[in-house]
């Protein structure tokens, strides 16, 4: 066998694509970024404005939750022999400022996670399903985090896993100058949760039974999943809660697999086992590049969250090995918050976005998609990536 | 300006440019060898020059810009007065050695054990270069261990066609041999690659042997020239035996020909000369690179196509070539696509493809056959359906460019009585394409208009058809004048139900103090 090395990029090809994509993505958003917030100079300010009346608002994601892109580093032993033992440490910085930095560890089905992240500039728009999109808040969140999961396949397509997390999340005011500070702009009920340092335990377990390719990215093929996450409170005032998780999603491929329609339905619900608030960063969101891309990230969020896709793919190009292709994809979402969604089904409003988007994708890694879609906030640029491993 | 520029375009098509076979003379002076080039795959390269630096340079290139309006493309710079390509450092004609090639450093040494020179691996598979008793290094390459004998035989019976059809490749040899035995001192990640295998029941590998005698100078591209080779100075897209080796290649089906595959030796001794290689042998016929069997898209589709990927998208899948709903494309000899752009092939005219659809009818089926059971298949039932693959594809090919134009060969003006005649052989019945007996061509002179002249031609397509006097030249009034004045032409069409009209062939003939012309050249 041959001995570990060190992991080099040149290694995995498909990172080779990945890491300009993300510097150049990581670049314009930071560009978008300070724009937006007026304080760029002033000729991006007039590029800005421009683009802004004709309602195009680039909302890039990425690393995670409203993050944005940004470039990644990974350095370690990637999994490798016949026990696939690995060991990495990554970092990342975006444009929004935010950075993580992770220790992953583990060998076959189980892995360890040390993790710590700030997120100096996440948005909040508000709970439920109304909320608009002028009337946001930013805050800082920092959280780090530790945990362990294991992961079986019982059959080809089917995955079981269960996890073990502890975590410490602490939230400030953000550093947005231009807007309303959360603290004032909303009453604390209104943003429960903000300001308290909250420390948690979560265990977690879910099933997933997935069909054809295995894609990376999770619009792609048909699947099946559910998930149940239990999180226990360790701070005073904060309730504990669950919240399941299931969805499928069905692709039906003709015209010899070059033409597919996919249809998918997604529900999130949380539900508090025990008296006291859910901080407000927990609760179910949409919007953002892989939900409602034309919304900004996690622009809604409630108790429950739904979410319907139907999707016309068509392939465009593929390598000569069919090892990477390129898909041309018109999709409309369709999903609404609510604290019960279903009582809520024939009553409250249904947000949309609908677009057309381009996705690279390949056999065991998606490469990413890039959409351009339409929706009630305006026009969305999203540029989604999975990650690599 | 367009119109001008367009005006240009045409006319430049109509001028007869009567180019004299290369001589001795026409040899540039002796100059020492190029210095070689670094290892350069060049697929990205390949594709940036094709994909956007050309397209862009060629909006600047005004007539080039009306020709392409005009339906027209430039021809080739090096064509001789027989519109043949004359033998060079790119292509000799083997009339006389169209199969045999035995030359004596083919097989390296088996007698000692080779010395491992390197090693490395492309497309996953082991390619060793090691060096015999001799002194004289070989490269071998092997099957991929799920298909046995793939790659090996494709790059056997291809290195033995294009040499038939006259173009540079290695030297190969196929062997069978002991790697314990034969390989010394043999790596442990070398020895694991080999383990990997596919053997046969007395353990021997089967590998190719390739030797170029000379120095490697890198790859050549299939555009521009290498300006440090003084004798490379026409762009190589205007070559015509790279612009007529799309024809063969098409009938290889040796998708992965492309700059990457090339490769510039330098011959010393005498005087210095670079001479053109063409490898990746191992991407023809039904093999793709690694030993795998071929995808149905090689040969229809190109890595990157743009025209095929705008009309996907903007027609939201719908537009479909045929290999995506068929699931392999027939073999068309005109759209045949390689895996990689190519300059040369896409300036490639009816002239041409023409010159590179007498390559492929110089080897005939016996020739192919013969160089298929060179690759000593184990399975015959398999090298029986590669020959006839072959030499249905050889037909296909012949049809369709022996129709586009009057394929005349061996001409020759004769005399008949007082009237002069024309003696040829057509290929279309040459090769059976069509029924011997009387055949109808259209004549038209530059002194005369157009008649009709028949001929019956014989099983192998020879003829004769009679000429239009040209009385001027028959009364001698052109006596005295300069040369070029003297110089007419005969443009001769075949009369065919064919789906299209082939172009016409062009003599150019001399008047004669005698009083007769001559033929000084044609153009088909």
């Amino acid at each position: 066998m041959p001995p570990p090395r060190v992991w080099s990029v040149l290694e995995f090809p498909f990172k080779v694509l990945q890491a300009p994509l993300v510097v150049v993505g990581g670049l314009v958003g930071w560009f978008a970024d300070r724009a937006e917030r007026g304080r760029w100079v002033s000729t991006a300010q007039r590029v800005q404005g421009s683009v802004a009346k004709r309602g195009v608002r680039p909302s890039l994601g990425g690393q995670g939750s409203n993050s944005g892109m940004g470039p990644t580093a990974t350095v370690g032993w990637w999994p490798r022999g016949a026990s696939q033992r690995f060991a990495l440490l990554q970092g990342g910085v975006t444009q929004r400022g935010y950075w993580l930095a992770q220790l992953r560890a583990g060998a076959g089905a189980g892995e360890a996670t040390v993790r710590a992240e700030e997120r100096p500039r996440d948005m909040f728009f508000g709970i439920g399903n109304g909320t608009r999109e002028d009337d946001w808040t930013d805050y800082r969140l920092h959280r780090i985090s530790a945990g362990a999961r294991l992961s079986a396949r019982p059959a080809a397509s089917v995955r079981m896993h269960t996890a073990f997390e502890w975590s410490r999340t602490s939230t400030s005011a953000g550093s947005d100058a231009s807007h309303p500070n959360i603290d004032s702009a909303l009453t604390a009920a209104a943003r429960p949760g903000f300001g308290i340092t909250y420390q948690a335990v979560t265990v977690s377990g879910g099933l997933e039974y997935r069909a054809g390719a295995p894609h990376a990215i999770e619009r792609r093929g048909s699947w099946l999943a559910a998930e149940y996450r239990w999180t226990a409170s360790h701070t005073s005032g904060v309730a504990d809660f669950g919240v399941w998780r299931a969805g499928a999603g069905f692709e039906l491929p003709f015209d010899y697999h070059r033409r597919s329609i996919l249809l998918a339905l997604s529900l999130e619900s949380l539900r508090p086992t025990s008296s006291g608030l859910v901080p407000f960063y927990m609760l179910p969101g949409l919007g953002g590049a892989r939900t409602l891309p034309s919304f900004r990230s996690d622009r809604f969020r409630d108790r429950d969250a739904l979410l319907g896709v139907l999707e016309y793919r068509y392939r465009v190009w593929s390598d000569p090995d069919d090892r990477v292709w390129v898909d041309a994809v018109l999709f409309t979402d369709a999903g609404i918050v609510a604290p019960r969604v279903l009582d809520a089904l024939s009553t409250a409003r249904v947000h949309e976005s609908t677009g057309l988007a381009i996705a690279v994708v390949g056999h065991g890694a998606a490469l990413g998609r890039v959409g351009l879609s339409k929706g009630a906030d305006g026009w969305g640029i999203t540029f989604a990536m999975s990650r690599g491993f | 300006m367009c119109g001008l520029c367009l005006l240009m375009a045409c006319a430049g098509t109509q001028r007869v440019i009567i180019t004299r076979p290369s001589t001795a003379n026409d040899l540039p002076a002796p100059a020492p060898l190029p210095p070689p080039r670094g290892a350069d795959s060049g697929r990205a390269g390949e594709l940036v020059r094709h994909s956007l630096v050309g397209p862009l340079q060629s909006l600047f290139n005004s007539p080039g810009v009306a020709r392409r309006l005009a339906g027209r493309r430039a021809e080739a710079y090096n064509v001789t007065s027989a519109d043949e390509v004359a033998d060079d450092a790119w292509f000799v004609s083997r009339a006389d050695d169209r199969i045999a090639w035995r030359a004596a450093e083919a097989t390296p040494d088996t007698g000692t054990p080779w010395s491992i020179v390197n090693w490395h691996r492309t497309s996953a598979l082991p390619v060793v270069t090691i060096r015999d008793a001799a002194g004289r290094e070989y490269w071998l390459s092997f099957d991929a261990p799920e298909f046995p004998e793939l790659a090996t035989t494709a790059e056997i019976v291809t290195a033995q066609l294009y040499r038939a059809a006259g173009y540079h490749v290695p030297t190969v040899a196929l062997l069978r041999f002991d790697g314990d035995r034969q390989l010394a001192s043999v790596p442990d990640s070398l020895r694991r690659a080999l383990d990997a295998l596919p053997r046969d029941a007395a353990g021997r590998l089967r590998a190719v042997a390739h030797h170029v005698t000379g120095q490697a100078l890198g790859a050549f591209t299939f555009s521009g020239h290498r300006s440090d080779d003084p004798a490379d100075s026409i762009p190589h897209e205007h070559r015509r035996e790279l612009r007529g080796l799309y024809v063969v290649a098409a009938w290889l089906n040796h998708t992965g020909l492309f700059r990457g595959t090339t490769l510039d030796v330098g011959i010393e001794g005498g005087t210095p000369a670079v001479r053109h290689y063409l490898l990746g042998l191992e991407t023809a016929l039904d093999a793709e690179a690694g030993g795998r069997p071929k995808r149905p898209r090689s040969g229809s589709e190109a890595t990157w196509d743009v025209g095929k990927i705008g009309s996907r998208l903007l027609t939201l899948g719908f537009y479909a070539v045929p290999w995506e709903r068929a699931g392999a494309a027939e073999f068309d000899p005109a759209r045949w696509t390689p895996r990689f752009p190519n300059a040369a092939f896409a300036r490639r005219t009816t002239r041409d493809g023409y010159w590179g659809a007498k390559r492929v009818g110089g080897i005939s089926n016996e020739q192919i056959a013969a160089a298929v059971w060179a690759a000593r298949p184990t399975d015959s039932i398999r090298a029986q359906a590669l020959i006839a693959m072959l030499q249905a594809r050889r037909t296909t090919t012949l049809r369709y460019w022996y129709s586009r134009v009057t394929a005349f060969d061996g001409l020759a003006i004769g005399r008949a009585g007082q009237e002069q005649t024309l003696e040829f052989r057509d290929l279309m019945v040459g090769e059976g394409l069509a029924a011997a007996g009387p055949r109808s061509y259209s004549i038209r002179a530059s002194w005369s208009v157009v008649t009709t002249a028949s001929a019956s031609l014989s099983s192998v397509g020879s003829g004769t058809i009679h000429l239009p006097p040209w009385r001027a030249c028959a009364e001698n009034l052109l006596a005295g004048l300069p040369t070029e004045q003297r110089v007419g032409w005969i443009d001769i069409r075949a009369v065919a139900d064919l789906d299209v009209k082939p172009r016409a062939l062009r003599l150019f003939v001399l008047c004669e103090s005698g009083r007769e012309y001559r033929l000084v050249g044609w153009r088909y």
